[in-house]
């Protein structure tokens, strides 16, 4: 036999090499068990020039050697010139930072309210619902990650200037626009312009959104909204790291804030089976908001389907939906409800003195509305919301 | 004595086969439920294989002078073999509880890392044992021929592959088939050292591998269960894994790892059977192709007098009964088919068709959304009769790649059917008819007296109407239209799934191609010759199963006789090899080399003109002819080189190697971006172009 020389040595100890140079291309990204899905900024991937209708950014500021550190949300990013942010849409142009995400719309649709949800808000209303690309957050089972997780200029967009919004809004008889399907923070000044001109045409404006906002945005964005619904994801940071990139505090100051600046807002909660449908979390989640914002905010239970990474997964339980709506109302929450689970008793709303029943929802369509404005018919008791 | 030990080791090297092949399927299988189950997948657990077998191949090559090539070492090995054999499968679902978060789908560089490194101690030692076992013979006796190692190499295979895709897979299960086949390669590897009297390593190395046996037996059913799950039902038929597992008193369908539907959900079936349904005057007969959740509860709305549910798999039709996800009556006729093969061969005429399969994401799937298909479908449908299919959509934008997907499909539709409605939620439904379905789908159910839960509260006419005429503006004019030869929505179902993960295959491409390279550079013209034959070997096999799929349905019984015919003819071509052919030299390498070719543009230019009139038999007896001529090439080489042990471990590497790149190639390149004919042509230019190496 012969022995084999230093050169064959060589040369097939460098291709075994790369060969394991392959499979480690795997260990980029979100490879394995990490503990956490949070985006990072991506380094020199703003374009060259600015992309269509840039603005500049209303919150942030500047740091040294021409930085800047963005402050719309708690992600803080710290970007050097031609960096973007986590959520994509803002970008470091020579030490200005950019929102890129402005004037173009990637989704336009009409919503009937119900599919926000948003049940305490002029119900059987059509809404006008906008987003743009980009999200500051990673959750593995985004609906809606073709525009969460993509870049404004990679997709196929519509010109559409905040004039023009209130213009359609008001074209398609809608009461509302709605901000909504990707993450608004992230084209927040698109947002904010709009809200801007349709509260001045008449029409409300809904913030549908994960909370992750830092509060002086959120403050100057509580005088133009008329209602939202905020994704209450779980009450447990290590999910919200694990599942969705972000953390659990900044989301319950949101709450905070909306409800200190009397916003009306519900509240979404997604129950992931094996995840988030641990029942003493729940109520813990419902305790505090008991004890924190009290019993009037509505709560949504959501059904979980198979999405995007997290597929995989079965649906979550209709039994466990209805015994954590029975769990949240028997310790005092007012308005609890199940979504996406058609005719379920969880999708009407029930007086929370008389306990009549005051609006039936089938679907999308309201078949029965016993609320004289916003008054309960049967006992006059008062009932929270925008009606 | 010299022959006795050489019998034992080729004994040896059978077993290997035999357990090695089994493993391989099974392992294959169970990356099919843990991961995605598209080509990127499939092609690159068997690449990984094929590479770390080459790898383990080289490795033997590197050690030739390190490691005694002695009975006793191959017994060892052979017990090793079949100790990881045997883990396997624990090994994988355990690791890949640890490193993925639970119910993830791992994206593509996710799955290549976790697959290459949970295959990469059994393929190592796989490919480094049949080289080894040569040396050893070599040493005991070195008139035996190489050729007869490759040949007994063969045999394994083929007997291996055989015994798992038409016996095992029938009765047991992976872990069992497992076990039952590594059987063999024990037994032999005892047979070797029973006459050394090595009684005490037998001694443990026997109790190693019974306990390990016990344990992986015991525990088998207890590794499928999810978080919080118990499994309700769980079988292995020759199509993948059937599971029914029940979350807090939910059930939910699986097939392959993938949670299809669950007992509740009545929307999915509401939207599947309606929406096409609801356009028919009169329902006289329906055919279903494969069916969801509690779809026959809304089709007996019409009250059709029957319901024809074609389902390849008889188990899933007869688990979605057991479990009440469907509901048994008199006018339901269950046929356990394939749909090609089924509308190939029925005179019947139906007033709906509804097709509920998976979206198009595979090429296997590929066959049942293409104009061919559709076709075949109108000419079952009867006067005024609607086909109805859903795919994969979206809930407010959809991603690039898919929009592609969708405009081939429906431009594909319409180039059969006059009418074709178009409804993009999150499943796409497609409703083709040669009269004008309407969109006010409450309205049509209103006029029947039908009553629905979910689209009689979601389905807002005004909004559906501004929905899709957004989206029918997206739609692409220019799209291709997509044939069974030319599966063009595979590539957008491919650019959609790396999406989905936001990667890209480039880098992959890149670092194979330049291993790849520099591999091929430091062959020698006999090692080249036989790279580009495994290249060939393995993309032709494909094509030929890809082909016969396409003709004449998928058949699981004849598609595993492809495979095994053309594992039988690599030894029949070896063996007549080491019978016939004397003296050889390069020459003859280029005889066969020139046969390779030619068989090539034979069996396009036969498919093309002949299609579905073709016997069965020619594809049988093509895979044989082809594997034969390889085979024959590859023993007339090692004969060339007078057997030596070095230069055919460069060969076996070589042979693997090339397999290896022409699966890559092949599936997941060439098919995509240019059809099935267009592919075999690009690999004949290929194979001639190689032969450029005989002059160099």
């Amino acid at each position: 036999m012969k022995p084999c020389s230093r050169r064959k040595f060589l040369i097939h100890s460098g291709i075994a090499f790369g060969a394991c140079l392959l499979p480690s291309a795997g260990l980029y990204g979100d490879l394995f068990n990490s503990g956490s899905v949070k985006g990072t900024i991506f380094k020199n991937d703003a374009p060259a020039a600015l992309w269509k209708w840039a603005v500049e950014a209303m919150y942030y500021h500047k740091t040294e050697n021409n930085g800047v550190v963005c402050r719309t949300c708690p992600n803080a990013c710290s970007l050097s010139p031609g960096d973007r942010s986590i959520c994509r849409t803002k970008i470091n142009i020579r030490g200005v930072l950019y929102s890129i995400a402005y004037g173009n719309p990637c989704s336009v649709n009409i919503d009937p309210i119900e599919k926000k949800p948003l049940f305490h808000y002029k119900p059987g209303s059509k809404i006008f619902s906008i987003a743009t690309a980009g999200c500051n957050f990673r959750c593995l089972n985004c609906q809606n990650w073709e525009i969460s997780q993509a870049r404004p200029e990679d997709l196929r967009n519509y010109d559409l200037f905040p004039e023009k919004v209130a213009e359609n809004a008001q074209k398609y008889s809608s009461q509302a626009i709605a901000y909504t399907y990707s993450e608004p923070s992230t084209y927040y000044e698109y947002m904010t312009d709009t809200a801007t001109l349709a509260k001045r045409a008449g029409l409300g404006n809904l913030w549908i959104s994960n909370g992750y906002i830092n509060r002086a945005p959120l403050e100057k964005l509580c005088t133009l909204i008329d209602g939202a619904n905020v994704n209450l994801k779980s009450f447990s940071d290590a999910i919200y790291q694990k599942l969705n990139g972000g953390s659990l505090n900044p989301v319950l100051e949101t709450f905070k804030t909306l409800h200190e600046k009397k916003v009306h807002f519900e509240m979404t909660n997604l129950v992931v089976p094996g995840y988030t449908d641990d029942e003493p979390m729940m109520r813990k989640m419902c305790k505090w908001i008991l004890s924190t914002l009290g019993p009037d905010y509505p709560l949504h239970f959501s059904r979980f389907f198979p999405k995007y990474r997290l597929k995989r997964l079965v649906p979550t339980p209709v039994g466990v939906l209805t015994r954590f709506r029975n769990i949240a109302l028997d310790m005092g929450l007012r308005y609890v409800y199940v979504g996406n689970v058609p005719n379920h008793e969880g999708n009407h709303t029930y007086c929370h003195s008389c306990s009549r029943l005051l609006i039936r929802r089938n679907g999308y369509r309201i078949s029965k509305n016993n609320l004289d404005i916003s008054q309960c018919r049967f006992c006059k008791t008062k009932i929270p919301g925008v009606w | 004595m010299k022959n006795r030990d050489a019998n034992s080791i080729l004994r040896v090297v059978i077993a290997t086969g035999v357990a090695s092949v089994s493993t391989q399927l099974v392992v294959i299988r169970e990356f099919l439920t843990l991961f995605s189950g598209n080509e990127f997948v499939i092609a690159i657990t068997l690449f990984n294989w094929l590479i770390l077998g080459g790898g383990g191949t080289l490795l033997a090559r590197l050690t030739e002078n390190r490691i005694v090539p002695s009975l006793l070492r191959l017994a060892q090995f052979s017990f090793l073999l079949c100790i990881l054999g045997i883990s396997e499968i624990f090994i994988i679902r355990l690791l890949h509880s640890r490193f993925f978060i639970h119910g993830l789908e791992p994206g593509f560089y996710q799955t290549f890392a976790f697959t290459f490194i949970v295959s990469a101690p059994y393929c190592l030692l796989v490919g480094f044992h049949l080289p080894f076992s040569l040396y050893v013979i070599k040493n005991v006796n070195y008139k035996v021929s190489s050729v007869r190692v490759y040949m007994a190499d063969n045999i394994g295979d083929a007997t291996g592959g055989a015994l798992f895709s038409f016996f095992l897979v029938f009765i047991v299960t992976p872990v069992k088939a497992v076990i039952l086949t590594s059987l063999p390669l024990y037994a032999a590897a005892t047979l070797l050292l029973l006459p050394k009297k090595r009684r005490l390593i037998l001694f443990w190395y026997t109790a190693c591998v019974a306990s390990l046996m016990i344990i992986c037996i015991v525990f088998e059913q207890k590794s499928l269960e999810r978080k919080n799950s118990r499994l309700k039902f769980y079988s292995e038929t020759p199509y993948g894994r059937v599971e029914v597992q029940e979350y807090k008193g939910d059930f939910t369908f699986f097939r392959d790892g993938i949670p299809l539907f669950d007992k509740k959900n009545r929307s999915r079936a509401e939207e599947t059977v309606h929406y096409g349904l609801s356009q028919v005057e009169k329902i006289k007969s329906i055919l279903c192709i494969s069916a969801s959740s509690n779809m026959f509860t809304e089709i007996q709305k019409y009250k059709p007098e029957r319901i024809d549910y074609l389902e390849i798999d008889r188990t899933v039709s007869d688990a979605m009964f057991e479990f009440s996800f469907l509901k048994r009556n008199k006018n339901i006729n269950v046929i356990n088919d394939d749909a090609v093969k089924f509308l190939n061969t029925t005179d019947e005429k139906y007033s709906a068709v509804i097709m509920d399969l998976p979206s198009p994401d595979t090429f296997g799937l590929n066959r049942f959304y293409t104009r061919e298909f559709f076709e075949k479908v109108k000419a079952h449908l009867a006067k005024g009769g609607v086909f109805v299919y859903s795919v994969k959509g979206f809930e407010n934008y959809p991603e690039a790649n898919q929009l592609k997907q969708l405009s081939s499909l429906y431009a594909t539709a319409s180039s059969c059917f006059d009418h074709v409605l178009v409804l993009p939620f999150s499943q796409v439904f497609f409703i083709l008819s040669d009269s004008k379905p309407v969109i006010d789908v409450p309205g049509r159910l209103f006029s029947k007296e039908i009553e629905t839960l979910y689209i009689d509260q979601f389905y807002l006419v005004d909004l559906v109407e501004f929905r899709t005429e957004r989206f029918m503006a997206w739609l692409d004019s220019e799209a291709q239209i997509n044939s069974d030869f030319s599966p063009v929505i595979i590539r957008d179902a491919f650019g959609h799934w790396f999406s989905t993960f936001n990667s890209s295959p480039i880098l992959f491409g890149v670092i194979a191609s330049v291993l790849f390279l520099i591999y091929l550079f430091f062959l020698s013209k006999a090692e080249t010759v036989l790279f580009f034959t495994g290249f060939s070997a393995m993309a032709m096999q494909m094509a030929v199963i890809f082909v016969f799929q396409i003709l004449f349905g998928y058949i699981y019984l004849k598609t595993g006789m492809l495979i095994t015919v053309f594992l039988a003819g690599l030894f029949i071509g070896a063996f007549l090899a080491e019978k016939i052919t004397k003296i050889l030299s390069m020459k003859d390498l280029l005889i066969h080399d020139t046969l390779i070719i030619l068989l090539m543009p034979l069996f396009v230019g036969t498919v093309s003109i002949f299609g579905a009139e073709l016997p069965q038999l020619f594809f049988l007896m093509f895979s044989m002819v082809f594997a034969m001529v390889c085979g024959m090439q590859f023993a007339s080489g090692m004969k060339m080189e007078k057997g030596r042990a070095g230069i055919a471990t460069g060969f076996f590497a070589a042979d693997l190697m090339g397999a290896a790149a022409g699966l890559l190639a092949f599936s997941l390149v060439l098919l995509p971006l240019l059809g099935i004919f267009k592919s075999i042509g690009m690999l004949c230019i290929l194979k001639t172009l190689s032969l450029i190496r005989y002059k160099l």
